[in-house]
């Protein structure tokens, strides 16, 4: 695909976008002369036999974007002449450097343990040989061939020569492992029929954008100062017995441009805070809880004094859990608040969201092992999924009351797709399913929704129908529990969270887990009783919950709220983009919770060094 | 299960410091340690497993690389941290947790036994709870352990080497100031550019990186002995690694690095750029050097090289503990008071020696990671094989440690090396150790010798589950001609069995060499040194070398080929043989 008139095309849909949602800052619209040289740049990218020739304004164009340049240039004579002998040329070729700077400390009870600075560039190569019906992508070497296509570790200064050499050797790399995997996946299908004929590649427009963001000041002092700051909160307590606070600043910057026209350059600046605290309570069980804050900039995170109330307050309620009693076992109706409501959906509902493929494996004993890894909802195109009242959307345009984007939001995803809003259930309804350029059998085209290496959720929002009142929800569920003539009811209000930073928890959580890890151990749950008192429960799971259950939602809040978490899981685990999920509270008709039943390490033997007693009455 | 044991290349140079030591002033974080360990092992000791024996260990690394390519920078990297690692022991010196279980059954995964900690010493009470916190951990860890070595000592024949788990040593007291880290970051990018830039003076070099490494590792060591201890050690590290390909595959690499336990230790900018564009210059000749095919007979192996080789061969095979495990192959552990070398040969391992040929040592340390002083342990003397190299854990024989205890943070330490000496009675000069050479060939009626001038690193195998066997990388091999000519060739490596290889040594030159490296193995990589003279193997053999099987790049480079290309390259011929 070519644009005849590069203005009118989809740069100029782009920017009005940008300017229409609001994306891009002051600073960026300062900025907007840098969009010339790379419409510039497309002009000459998309030019057809003459990739390599130069634009008429190819000086301004080498002055102001040598990395640019440099992968223009290579990228024009790879898909002119690199050819092994009768091996078949590319069909697609798309560079993608990631740019990372960044600074980041830990502390631990208001102690600095660890301080990192450092600075890198990434170029990664997409390269596709065979055709869009087939390529050699889509595979499961056994070599990994398939997977990874070449990768090279670029000069940080824009040295155009230099940058040129290493694009130059790890196209050659990615082009050997390109032809070498097509032969092994064609060799694995020989003997087999597919039961889906889907195209490797999808076929979509052009796109070019700009979503370039200030900096985030990589201030190594303050960020050593916050992480003090912040751990300080833990320094005084006797309940929680291991505390981290890790606080970085980060910028990334993605350029990418492929073949057919497609690039873009998308700044990610990042300042997060995350604390993570674990200890254990009377009876050894161990018990662990996060707090964590992200902006794109210093001045979007919460003050420091409220950041630290948020923490002493999950001091607060580690400390009580502590002394909380067990629920043995309950089934029976659920609510969801807040957090809980949102953390459900990114860890059960979410993934199930995501329109991923599951690859030819070149060991014919892999097949049913890759199997159990796909998504069922791509059967349920046109099901019912989720109770009626609710529909699913993403919006990677979505902005705050401030008309600000959310973290979640981007303006092209990493394939150069535009990002795009997308309804995913309507009415309860299956309506499709989040998309890259990899498609799936009824979904052959992208939704802009790759994030990272596989499809991911940018903004996604639960929308009820109507809903109830807070009031009326928790009066719902008691209405259900007594109908049950049950003794109480369950309210979760936080659920355990996949940013959990220390080690050995995490570590556990995974190899408990695996791939489907489920839902996370619940961190805040409340016996209720018919009366409105309530009682905390030390800590409990939910063994058996999946996204079937979203189909029985009884009774949704009308108020809804806002978190961002990371979405995991599956296939698509790895990656690190943030997802802001909006949702109201759910009530679920029937639920099991109950303990733990893990074995439970005994509490500490020695009393804590400072003084005060480990183990609470 | 076999141990692969793995050097990866490292040269060196200039300027020693020695820490000179201090009197004890009670640091702050000793202190802090000090105190929590007696607190931890009275609450512990009075559990129904009690524990018998408890160590902390600090580390801190105090880190800063450069790394640049075809004279860009293309990344940076500061970090500082504190680890800490615990050894906490229940049941007793004959029997403990850290007792190696026989027939497989591996330990379940029970997570990470060591955290961070406060990166300044004004945080006791930090310090104090996460110790607390680990060795809680560590405790519970130690217990389940000691349950299943329990059965399994009970349920599997009785072992061979019936001595215990652990033996007593000496309590140390060490203070040294904490060495300042020199990083100066816009020089060492300035530097790491221009030490990469010759490299894109060739179209055919396809790989080329100069790394500027600093770290100063200070290490905190407390123990239930009484040991308490504090050392400091820097180590400077530049490495410059380049690679090309031959037509029909073979990947050509070449690696220089140089060592220096001072920044000011390291080479001049001049020298650096100098051995960079060696490297080319040998690089370009190795792409068009013939292939050697299978080949025994007699060969030089260079004072480098020939480090290597001891360190292979003998060094891992010295390893006190590996004359205990049950799947060990076992090599010495019945030749001590045997001749194993040439009687001209004596062998010591010595980490107290910080300096030798005019390098820096990477192997030397004051103590080793259990807290016993670091001592010259003699293995081989007059070619008579006396002893192993010991850490806590005793062997039949050998009941105490001599100091060789060492790991990489977060692992368990094993018996390792550290600076292996080679000495020699009777040596020769270069000259007359190449004109035995040119006898033996002529002897044999051979068409050439081989001579063996840089390696890469090596590997060896010393279980008994795969052959006990060794096989050294090299990266320049020349044939030597009966008429003394010199060719450089490509594409072998060098292969042995130990006792047979030994055998075959009759000779060393005058002249010593040091090779400084990293050594990786159970406990992790530590740093270790080899210093040998150029020796003479009446017979060695040869294999061909594993080779890619990806053809050169398919486009030409990309601009005008290299920025300046032929720069450098007028010396690109055969290099001759060191010393010769």
């Amino acid at each position: 695909m070519m644009f005849d008139d590069h203005l009118r095309g989809p740069l100029a849909a782009a920017e009005q976008r940008d300017t229409a949602r609001g994306p891009v800052s002051k600073r960026t619209e300062r900025g907007r002369r840098a969009p010339l040289w790379l419409v510039l740049a497309l002009v000459a990218v998309a030019a057809p036999a003459g990739a390599q020739e130069a634009p008429a304004d190819e000086p301004a164009l080498a002055q102001d974007n040598v990395l640019f340049k440099a992968m223009r240039d290579e990228l024009g004579r790879t898909m002119e002449r690199l050819r092994l002998d009768d091996a078949q040329k590319p069909y697609f070729v798309a560079y993608r450097v990631r740019e990372t700077a960044g600074v980041g400390a830990s502390a631990s009870m208001g102690a600095v343990v660890g301080r990192q600075h450092r600075h890198g560039r990434w170029l990664n190569v997409e390269l596709r040989v065979g055709s869009r019906e087939l390529d050699n992508t889509n595979f499961f070497g056994n070599r990994f061939a398939g997977l990874f296509s070449g990768g090279a570790a670029l000069p940080l200064a824009d040295d155009y020569e230099n940058l040129r050499r290493h694009i130059w050797l790890a196209t050659d790399a990615a082009y050997k492992q390109a032809l070498s995997a097509l032969a092994g996946k064609k060799a694995a299908l020989q003997n087999k029929k597919q039961s889906e004929e889907v195209a490797d590649f999808s076929e979509e427009e052009p796109f070019i954008a700009v979503n370039e963001r200030p900096p985030v000041a990589l201030d190594a002092a303050r960020v050593a100062a916050l992480a003090r700051q912040v751990s300080a909160a833990f320094k005084d307590s006797s309940d929680v017995f291991l505390s981290d606070v890790g606080v970085s600043a980060v910028n990334t910057t993605i350029s990418y441009l492929n073949s057919e026209g497609s690039f873009f350059v998308r700044g990610e600046p990042m300042v997060s805070i995350n604390v993570s605290a674990v200890t254990q309570a009377d009876d050894g069980t161990e018990l662990s809880d996060v707090a964590t804050a992200d902006a794109r900039l210093w001045e979007g995170l919460p003050k420091t004094e409220e950041f630290v109330r948020e923490v002493e307050t999950m001091i607060d309620h580690l400390a009580e859990r502590r002394r909380a009693a067990n629920l043995e076992r309950y089934t029976g109706p659920v609510l969801f608040e807040g957090q809980a409501a949102a953390e459900l959906v990114a860890q059960v509902l979410a993934p199930r969201l995501l329109a991923i493929r599951v690859p030819v494996p070149e060991n014919p004993m892999m097949e049913n092992m890759l199997q159990q890894l796909r998504n069922p909802f791509l059967d349920k195109i046109g099901a019912r999924v989720l109770a009626r009242s609710l529909s699913v959307v993403d919006d990677p345009a979505a902005t705050d009351e401030d008309g600000k984007p959310l973290l979640g939001s981007y303006v092209v995803d990493d394939d150069s797709v535009p990002a795009r809003r997308t309804s995913l259930v309507e009415n309860g309804i299956l309506k499709t399913l989040l998309s890259t350029r990899v498609p799936v059998a009824d979904l052959p085209n992208s939704t802009g929704s790759r994030r990272g290496g596989a499809p991911g959720p940018s903004n996604l929002f639960v929308i009820p129908k109507g809903g109830l009142s807070d009031d009326e929800l928790r009066a719902e569920l008691l209405a259900l529990v007594a109908e049950r003539g049950a003794e109480h009811g369950v309210i979760v209000r936080r659920v355990g969270s996949p940013r959990l930073q220390i080690a050995d928890a995490s570590l556990l959580m995974m190899m408990q887990g695996g791939l489907n890890p489920g839902v996370r151990p619940l961190v805040l749950a409340y016996k209720v009783f018919p009366d409105g008192r309530e009682e905390l429960i030390r800590k409990a799971i939910l063994p058996d919950f999946d996204e079937g259950q979203f189909k029985d939602i009884v009774a949704v809040s009308e108020r809804r709220t806002r978190h961002v978490t990371l979405v995991t899981g599956g296939l698509a685990a790895g990656g690190d983009a943030l997802t802001t999920i909006e949702t109201p509270a759910f009530v679920f008709e029937d639920v099991t919770v109950r303990r733990p039943t893990e074995a439970v390490p005994k509490p500490p033997v020695a009393t804590h060094p400072l003084g005060v007693r480990p183990v609470a009455n | 299960m076999s141990k692969p044991a793995k050097l990866a290349a490292l040269l060196t140079a200039a300027v020693v410091v020695v820490a000179a030591p201090q009197p004890l002033r009670a640091d702050a974080t000793l202190k802090a340690m000090a105190t929590e360990l007696e607190r931890s092992l009275k609450a512990f000791s009075e559990q129904p497993t009690p524990a018998y024996y408890l160590s902390y260990e600090i580390t801190e690394d105090r880190t800063a690389t450069a790394s640049a390519a075809f004279g860009a920078l293309t990344a940076w990297m500061e970090m500082d941290r504190r680890i800490l690692d615990i050894d906490l022991r229940v049941g007793g010196y004959d029997l403990d947790n850290t007792h190696p279980i026989r027939g497989g059954g591996r330990l379940g995964f029970s997570g990470p036994s060591y955290g961070n900690v406060p990166l300044a010493d004004t945080d006791p009470d930090v310090l104090r709870s996460l110790l607390w916190y680990w060795t809680d951990k560590k405790y519970k860890q130690a217990l389940e352990k000691f349950t299943m070595v329990k059965t399994n000592v009970q349920v599997k024949v009785e072992e061979e080497d019936t001595t215990g788990d652990f033996s007593p040593a000496k309590a140390e007291q060490a203070e040294e100031d904490s060495v300042p880290l020199m990083f100066d970051r816009a020089a060492w990018e300035r530097k790491v550019a221009e030490y990469s830039a010759p490299f894109a003076g060739s179209p055919h070099i396809y790989s080329a990186q100069a790394s500027l490494n600093g770290n100063v590792e200070t290490r905190w060591y407390v123990n239930s002995d009484g040991s308490r201890i504090k050392v400091s050690q820097p180590f400077y590290r530049l490495t410059l690694v380049a690679s090309t390909k031959a037509d029909d595959g073979m990947e050509l690499p070449r690696y220089e690095t140089f060592f220096s336990l001072t920044l000011d230790g390291l080479p001049s900018d001049e020298e650096v750029v100098d051995t960079a564009r060696g490297m080319v210059a040998d690089l370009e000749a190795l792409r068009t050097a013939p292939l050697v095919d299978p080949y025994t007979g007699p060969a030089i192996l260079s004072g480098r090289a020939s480090g290597v080789f001891f360190h292979e061969i003998l060094g891992h095979r010295l390893e006190g503990h590996r004359q205990k495990l049950a799947t060990e192959g076992q090599t010495f552990k019945k030749m001590v008071g045997e001749q194993v070398l040439d009687p001209a040969f004596s062998v010591v391992f010595d980490p107290t020696a910080t300096r030798a040929a005019a390098t820096d040592l990477a192997g030397s340390y004051r103590f080793d990671n259990q807290g016993v002083k670091a001592r010259r342990v003699p293995v081989i003397e007059k070619g008579v094989l006396t002893n192993f190299l010991m850490s806590r854990r005793p062997i039949e024989g050998f009941p105490r440690s001599n100091g060789h205890g060492r790991k990489n943070v977060g692992a368990h330490p094993v018996a390792r090396q550290s600076n292996l000496i080679v000495e020699v009675t009777t040596p020769v000069s270069n000259a007359a150790l190449k004109a035995r050479l040119l006898e033996m060939v002529r002897d044999q009626g051979l068409p050439f010798g081989l001579y063996f001038e840089d390696i890469q690193g090596g590997f060896t195998t010393t279980g008994r589950f795969r052959p006990n066997a060794f096989n050294v990388q090299p990266v320049l091999v020349y044939r030597i001609y009966p008429d003394g000519r010199e060719e450089l060739v490509r594409g072998v490596d060098l292969i042995g069995t130990p006792l047979t290889s030994f055998s075959k040594i009759t000779a060393a030159s005058d002249e010593v060499a040091v090779f400084n490296g990293m050594c990786g193995a159970e406990s992790g990589s530590v740093p270790v040194a080899a210093v040998s003279p150029a020796i003479l193997v009446s017979q060695i053999e040869v294999q061909k070398k594993d080779k890619s099987q990806d053809r050169t790049p398919v486009l030409e480079p990309p601009g005008d080929g290299a920025r300046s290309f032929g720069h450098g390259l007028a010396h690109g011929a055969a290099r001759p043989a060191e010393g010769q």
